[in-house]
């Protein structure tokens, strides 16, 4: 992670001096994780025109930006919330994430192996259950596995004091913690089953299948590194 | 509560769960456990794995993205703007950049917005320390009040500014021409004596005519000019004795001076900790010593040498105001307020607005020297 973060902040560099190259680069290095977090924000449907907007800010106030390459994902990411959350205000919805009503679908994506498809599937699983979470706890949490920021920078993405990011971020996985617990177990007070659920896969707890998002429908599929 | 299943994720293993660092449990405590903990662990964390993996870009350089041709046409778009732009903004200072020495003329291109942005910060700034400079004007502010004793430095130096600006509240006394100029730059210890203390105005003149010397006497460093400019204010604007005296301008302009000179030290390794302590509050964090000390001293000349602001919001010279509000204009109240401009036309051309403008004058050698 190390040589990522230097090369990026060299491209950043490059690209503030008029490197297109630089760019290019800057680009397909941040466009992926930044694209994820705008789906959980806006839903699949939206996220590419959201991004595009997004990166039309981001390219106009490169020149403005100083910083390392952490500073500068944290900076991006905060400009694709800004524009997400303008999206979402100006049609009158909420975030993808953090609603009890999110559909969960999981399509796996075209993949080629069956072990991608696999991955994807479980992929998406996750974040269908990330989007279950209270929206501050799923953003901790998608901030710093999804877009890979760092304590300080996920705060300042959000605007918040990074104890309380870091408070909610851990609430939030512990949530997912218990989320992912297969079998209808949770009223298993003190007693722990032994054999535990060693399952390859594990099965979803509960299926909120087919209930609308009240923001719109909300799919989530998996996608593997080849789409993106 | 079903918490108990899950008591192996505490914080430090949430942290690194979320960091992608590998997760070792230590062992159970709860001897019933039978390693269900452990293996919701590795579940949670190849779950985390598995998004993160997802999700991570394509190894460089990489393939095309969906969009990148529409934000690589706005980003050409954007430098297009700013080159064409650049011609029109006046001095702006370089924006910082890891490595900014070498890149300067280039970096500066897309950074008009910021020059004005520190121009705008700059004019509200002003106005908001003007009228911080009424209110010490009229005695409401107990801080800025008839303390006669020496302020310590780190007080001075955030000091400077709302004292500058109390100037045109008075208008006889101008800074007492210790103008924050680095052009003249001039031993920063010299002026703390007369710096520290900002009598309220019946007192002040009293205090400086007789005191003047003693701060130069004080001051072993450059008392000659000290007392030269000093003493050319009275000259220049008190055609009694020296009415109300400003030590507060002097506050200013001794900021600015004081902290060139601080910074010099800084770079040349021979700051002490009191002025050190006062850099680091003018810069905001001692990490910021060197970029404030960069632009402070390395600023475009125009300015001659930057409105050092000493206010909070910016821990920056007001080189950049030089494109902004700060031209010395009347408007600032901290600005063309003072008194005499014909005494010393040069302080138009000084684009400080709070720092006393008058730039040094070492050729005016006052009779009283």
């Amino acid at each position: 992670m190390l040589g990522d973060d230097a090369e990026l902040t060299a491209a950043v560099l490059a690209a503030q001096d008029g490197d297109e190259n630089a760019f290019r680069a800057v680009y397909r290095a941040v466009h992926p994780r930044l694209l994820g977090y705008i789906r959980t924000l806006v839903g699949d449907a939206d996220a590419e025109d959201v991004a595009s907007e997004s990166w039309l800010q981001i390219a106009r106030d490169l020149g403005g930006f100083s910083g390392d390459a952490d500073r500068f994902r944290g900076w991006t990411a905060r400009i694709a919330r800004n524009r997400a959350l303008d999206h979402l205000r100006m049609r009158g919805r909420r975030p993808a994430i953090g609603g009890d009503e999110t559909e969960l679908t999981d399509k796996p994506a075209e993949s080629d192996t069956a072990d991608e498809a696999m991955e994807a599937l479980a992929t998406g699983r996750t974040m269908n259950l990330i989007a279950q979470l209270p929206q501050d706890q799923a953003e901790a949490v998608i901030l710093r596995v999804v877009v890979g920021l760092d304590a300080k920078s996920a705060a300042e993405t959000l605007g918040k004091r990074p104890g309380a990011v870091r408070t909610a971020a851990h609430r939030g996985l512990k949530r997912l913690a218990e989320l992912m617990d297969p079998g209808g177990r949770a009223a298993s007070g003190g007693v722990t089953d032994p054999a535990g659920p060693l399952e390859g896969v594990p099965p979803q707890r509960r299926q909120r299948v087919g209930s609308m998002a009240r923001t719109g429908v909300t799919h989530w599929r998996s996608r593997t590194q080849k789409e993106l | 509560m079903a918490d108990e299943r899950n008591a192996w994720l505490d914080h430090d293993v949430a942290e690194r769960l979320l960091r992608g660092d590998r997760v070792d449990l230590p062992t159970p405590v709860d001897p019933g456990d039978f390693g269900a903990s452990a293996e919701r662990a590795r579940r949670l964390a190849e779950a985390l794995a598995a998004v993160r993996a997802a999700h991570a870009p394509q190894p460089a350089p990489g393939r095309e993205l969906p969009g990148e041709e529409a934000a690589l046409a706005a980003f050409r778009a954007g430098r297009q703007t700013a080159a064409g732009s650049e011609a029109a903004r006046g001095a702006e200072l370089g924006p910082v950049r890891l490595g900014a020495g070498a890149r300067r003329p280039s970096a500066r291109r897309p950074g008009w917005a910021r020059g004005m942005r520190w121009g705008l910060a700059a004019s509200v700034a002003g106005l908001a320390v003007g009228g911080v400079a009424v209110a010490a004007g009229t005695g409401v502010l107990p801080v800025l009040g008839k303390g006669a004793e020496p302020l310590p430095a780190a007080t001075v130096s955030v000091e400077p500014a709302p004292s500058d600006s109390a100037a045109p509240a008075r208008p006889t006394e101008t800074g007492t021409g210790r103008p924050a100029d680095p052009e003249a730059p001039k031993a920063p210890e010299r002026r703390r004596p007369p710096v520290s203390s900002p009598p309220g105005p019946s007192t002040g003149s009293q205090e400086r005519e007789p005191g003047r010397p003693r701060p130069g006497a004080t001051d072993p460093a450059d008392p000659a000019p000290e007392r030269t400019e000093e003493d050319e204010e009275p000259g220049g604007t008190d055609p009694g004795a020296g009415g109300s005296e400003q030590p507060r301008p002097s506050v200013g302009a001794n900021w600015l001076e004081r902290t060139v000179q601080a910074c010099r030290d800084y770079r040349s390794g021979k700051l002490d900790n009191g002025r050190k302590a006062a850099l680091e509050s003018d810069a905001q964090g001692r990490a910021n010593i060197e970029r404030f000390c960069d632009r402070l001293l390395d600023g475009p000349s125009g300015d001659g040498g930057g409105a050092g602001s000493g206010l909070p919001s910016s821990g920056l010279p007001g080189s950049g105001w030089g494109s902004g509000g700060g031209k010395g204009d009347g408007g600032k109240g901290g600005g063309g307020g003072r008194g005499d401009a014909p005494a010393r036309g040069r302080e138009g051309s000084a684009a400080r607005p709070f720092i006393s403008p008058r730039p040094a004058v070492p050729a005016l050698t006052s009779a009283l020297s």
